[in-house]
C-alpha cells in the first residue's frame, strides 16, 4: 500500500516536473515570436519616419 | 574584363565546386542524400533558406529597383517575418513529428494520396520552370553586357553547380550555400562602401541619401492610395507587403519543398525553428541593404553622368533599325538635361527613350533595372572587384538552383518514384536513382533555359507569376490539412482544381497585381473545400490529426 502510494506520489511529481519543463520551452519560444514581430514593428516605424522626412 | 578579374571570377567559381565536392560525403541512402541525416545546426539551415531564396535575380533586381523606383520595393518582405512566426508554431512541428522527407508526403496522412501527388505536381511543374528562368535572367543580363554567348554562359549558369549537387545532395547544397553567403555579403558590403567613396570630395553618405530623398528614392513605406481609392495593380505598398507578402511567404517557406527541404536538414525541431526565426530577424533588413546600394548608385550618377539606357547590347541593335535618328536625338537631349543638372527632365527623356527603343525592339522587354548593378560595377569599380561581383552572381544562382534541384529530385524520387514503380529497393539503389534524378532536373532546367528567350516579357516577373498561380492554391491545401479538420480528401481535391482553373482565368483577366493571386488561391481553396465537403460521403476516416 505504502508503496503504490510512493509510486502515485512519484509519477504524479514526474508528470509536474514535465509540465514544467514544456512550460519553460513554450515561454521560451513565444519570447523568439515576440522579439520577431516587435522587430518588424519597430523596423516599418523607423521607415516611416525616415519616409516623412523626405516628402 | 582585364584578365585578373577573369582569373578571380575562374578561381572562385571553381572553389566554390571543389568545395562542394569536399562536402559530399555523406550516407549512401535517402535521408543522407536528400536531408543530410538531419544535422546541420541552424545557422546552417538559417544560411541555406537565405542562400535559396536569394537567387542571382535577387543581387541584379534590387539595386536596379531602387534606383529607378526608390526603395518601397522593401515593403514586399513585410509579411515575412510574420509567415516565419506561423510556420514555427504550426508547420514545422508536423513535419518534424511525423519525419516527413517532402512537405507533400504529411497530404497522404492526412488526407489521400492523390491530394499529395496533385500537390507535389503542381510544385515539380512551378519549381521546374521557374528554376529554368532563373537561370536564363542573369545569363541574359549578363551575356547582353559582357557580349557573352547566352547559350554557353547558361551552362555555366546552370550546368557546373550539377557536379557537387549530383554527388552531394543536401548537405553539399548547405555548405556551398554558407560559402556563397559570406562571399556575396562582402562583396555586396565592400560595392557601397566603393559607391559612397566614388562621391564627389564634401558629399558622404549622409548627403547621397539626401540628395536621392529629395528625388523621391527613399519612399520606404507606401499606402498604395490615388485619389480614386486604393490602387489593387499597384504591386509594392504596405498592404500588399503585409497581406499579399505574408501569403507569399506562407506559401514559399512552408510547402514549397526547396525551402521546406532546407529546415528538413536540421537536427532537431529546436535548430529548425531557430533558422526560421532568424531568418524573420535578418531578411527585412538584408532587403534595405541591398536596395540601400541602389540609392547610393543613384546618387552616384547624380554627379557623374548615367547612361540613357543601361542595356549596351540592346542599344547598339536599336540603333540598326530605323529608329537610329530618334534614339541618337534623344540622347542629347538627355545629356543636355544633366548638364543643366534638370533631372527630372533627365527622367523624363529617359523614359522617352525606353519608349522609343520599345517600337524599335518589338516584343521584347525594355525594362534595364536588372543591368544599372552591373553596368555600375563593370565601368566603377576596380580591377579584381569586377571579377568578384560577377562571381557573386554566379555563386547566387547556384545557391538557389542547386537546392531546387536537390528538392525537385527528392520529390520526384519520394512522391513519384518510390510510391508508384520501386517501392523496395536497396539504399545504395535508392540513392544513385536519386542521383540521376537531380541530374535529369539539371538537364531539363538548362533546357528551359535555353528556350525562355521566347517569353518575351520580362522575366523575373515571369518567375513571380509562375511562383504565384500556383503558391496560393498549394497553399490553400496545407491550410485546409492544418486547420480544418472536418475537411476530407476528396472534398480538398476538387476544390483545389476549381481553384487553380479560377486562378489562371482571373490572372488572364489582368484585373489585379499578381501578389494578390497567392491570398485569392489560398482562400478560394478553403471556401470551395467547406463548400464541397457537405456534398460528398464521408471519406475513410483521416488518419493523422
Amino acid at each position: 500500500m505504502e508503496d503504490t502510494r510512493q509510486l502515485t506520489s512519484f509519477s504524479q511529481h514526474l508528470y509536474q516536473s514535465e509540465i514544467a519543463v514544456m512550460e519553460k520551452k513554450k515561454s521560451y519560444w513565444i519570447t523568439w515570436y515576440i522579439a520577431v514581430f516587435a522587430f518588424l514593428v519597430l523596423q516599418v516605424i523607423i521607415f516611416y519616419f525616415i519616409t516623412r522626412q523626405f516628402l | 574584363m582585364s584578365s585578373i578579374d577573369w582569373s578571380i571570377l575562374i578561381v572562385t567559381l571553381m572553389g566554390i565546386i571543389v568545395y562542394g565536392i569536399y562536402k559530399s560525403r555523406t550516407s549512401r541512402n535517402l535521408e543522407g542524400y536528400f536531408l543530410s541525416n538531419r544535422s546541420m545546426p541552424w545557422f546552417l539551415v538559417l544560411l541555406s533558406i537565405m542562400g535559396t531564396q536569394a537567387s542571382a535575380i535577387t543581387f541584379l533586381t534590387g539595386p536596379g529597383q531602387a534606383y529607378s523606383d526608390g526603395m518601397r520595393f522593401v515593403q514586399y518582405y513585410f509579411g515575412l517575418p510574420l509567415a516565419m512566426i506561423v510556420i514555427s508554431i504550426f508547420f514545422v512541428p508536423v513535419f518534424s513529428r511525423l519525419k516527413v522527407f517532402t512537405a507533400y508526403e504529411f497530404l497522404e496522412q492526412r488526407f489521400d494520396l492523390k491530394t499529395r501527388t496533385l500537390t507535389s505536381a503542381l510544385f515539380l511543374i512551378s519549381r521546374g520552370l521557374s528554376t529554368g528562368i532563373s537561370i536564363y535572367a542573369p545569363s541574359l543580363v549578363l551575356s547582353s553586357l559582357m557580349g557573352w554567348n547566352i547559350y554557353y554562359t547558361n551552362v555555366v549558369m546552370g550546368g557546373l553547380l550539377i557536379v557537387y549537387t549530383v554527388s552531394g545532395g543536401a548537405k553539399a547544397v548547405a555548405h556551398t550555400q554558407k560559402l556563397q553567403m559570406i562571399i556575396v555579403f562582402i562583396s555586396l558590403f565592400l560595392v557601397g562602401y566603393i559607391a559612397v567613396k566614388l562621391l564627389p570630395a564634401g558629399i558622404g553618405f549622409k548627403e547621397a541619401i539626401s540628395e536621392a530623398g529629395k528625388l523621391g528614392k527613399m519612399n520606404i513605406i507606401t499606402t498604395g492610395q490615388t485619389p480614386q481609392g486604393f490602387d489593387w495593380k499597384d504591386k509594392y505598398n504596405i498592404w500588399s507587403g503585409l497581406i499579399g507578402g505574408f501569403f507569399l511567404a506562407l506559401s514559399y517557406f512552408g510547402t514549397d519543398h526547396s525551402q521546406v527541404g532546407r529546415y528538413l536538414t536540421a537536427k532537431n525541431l529546436k535548430e529548425s525553428r531557430m533558422g526560421l526565426l532568424m531568418n524573420g530577424l535578418v531578411k527585412v533588413p538584408m532587403q534595405f541593404f541591398i536596395l540601400l546600394i541602389g540609392v547610393l548608385i543613384f546618387s552616384f550618377y547624380i554627379y557623374h553622368k548615367a547612361p540613357v539606357y543601361f542595356d549596351e547590347g540592346k542599344v547598339v541593335r536599336a540603333e540598326k533599325t530605323v529608329f537610329h535618328d530618334l534614339l541618337i536625338l534623344t540622347e542629347k537631349k538627355y545629356e543636355a538635361a544633366l548638364v543643366m543638372n534638370d533631372q527630372v527632365t533627365a527622367a523624363t527623356n529617359r523614359n522617352e527613350y525606353r519608349s522609343i527603343l520599345k517600337k524599335a525592339l518589338p516584343g521584347e522587354d525594355v525594362n534595364d533595372n536588372n543591368y544599372i548593378f552591373l553596368h555600375f560595377v563593370k565601368d566603377n569599380l576596380p580591377v579584381g572587384l569586377i571579377g568578384l561581383i560577377f562571381a557573386i552572381i554566379f555563386l547566387a544562382a547556384w545557391g538557389s538552383i542547386a537546392a531546387a534541384l536537390n528538392s525537385l529530385a527528392a520529390c520526384t524520387m519520394v512522391d513519384f518514384h518510390k510510391k508508384f514503380f520501386a517501392k523496395e529497393e536497396t539504399a545504395i539503389h535508392d540513392y544513385k536513382i536519386s542521383q540521376l534524378y537531380t541530374l535529369a532536373w539539371g538537364i531539363f532546367c538548362i533546357i528551359i533555359a535555353m528556350f525562355a528567350q521566347n517569353i518575351g516579357n520580362s522575366l523575373i516577373e515571369a518567375v513571380n507569376i509562375l511562383g504565384s498561380i500556383f503558391y496560393g492554391v498549394i497553399l490553400g491545401i496545407f491550410l485546409v490539412a492544418f486547420w480544418l479538420r472536418s475537411i476530407r480528401g476528396n472534398a480538398v481535391f476538387i476544390a483545389a482544381i476549381v481553384s487553380e482553373i479560377m486562378i489562371i482565368v482571373i490572372y488572364q483577366m489582368d484585373i489585379i497585381s499578381f501578389l494578390w493571386l497567392n491570398v485569392i488561391g489560398a482562400l478560394l481553396v478553403i471556401i470551395l473545400s467547406f463548400m464541397i465537403q457537405p456534398f460528398l460521403k464521408k471519406d475513410a476516416v483521416q488518419k493523422i490529426s
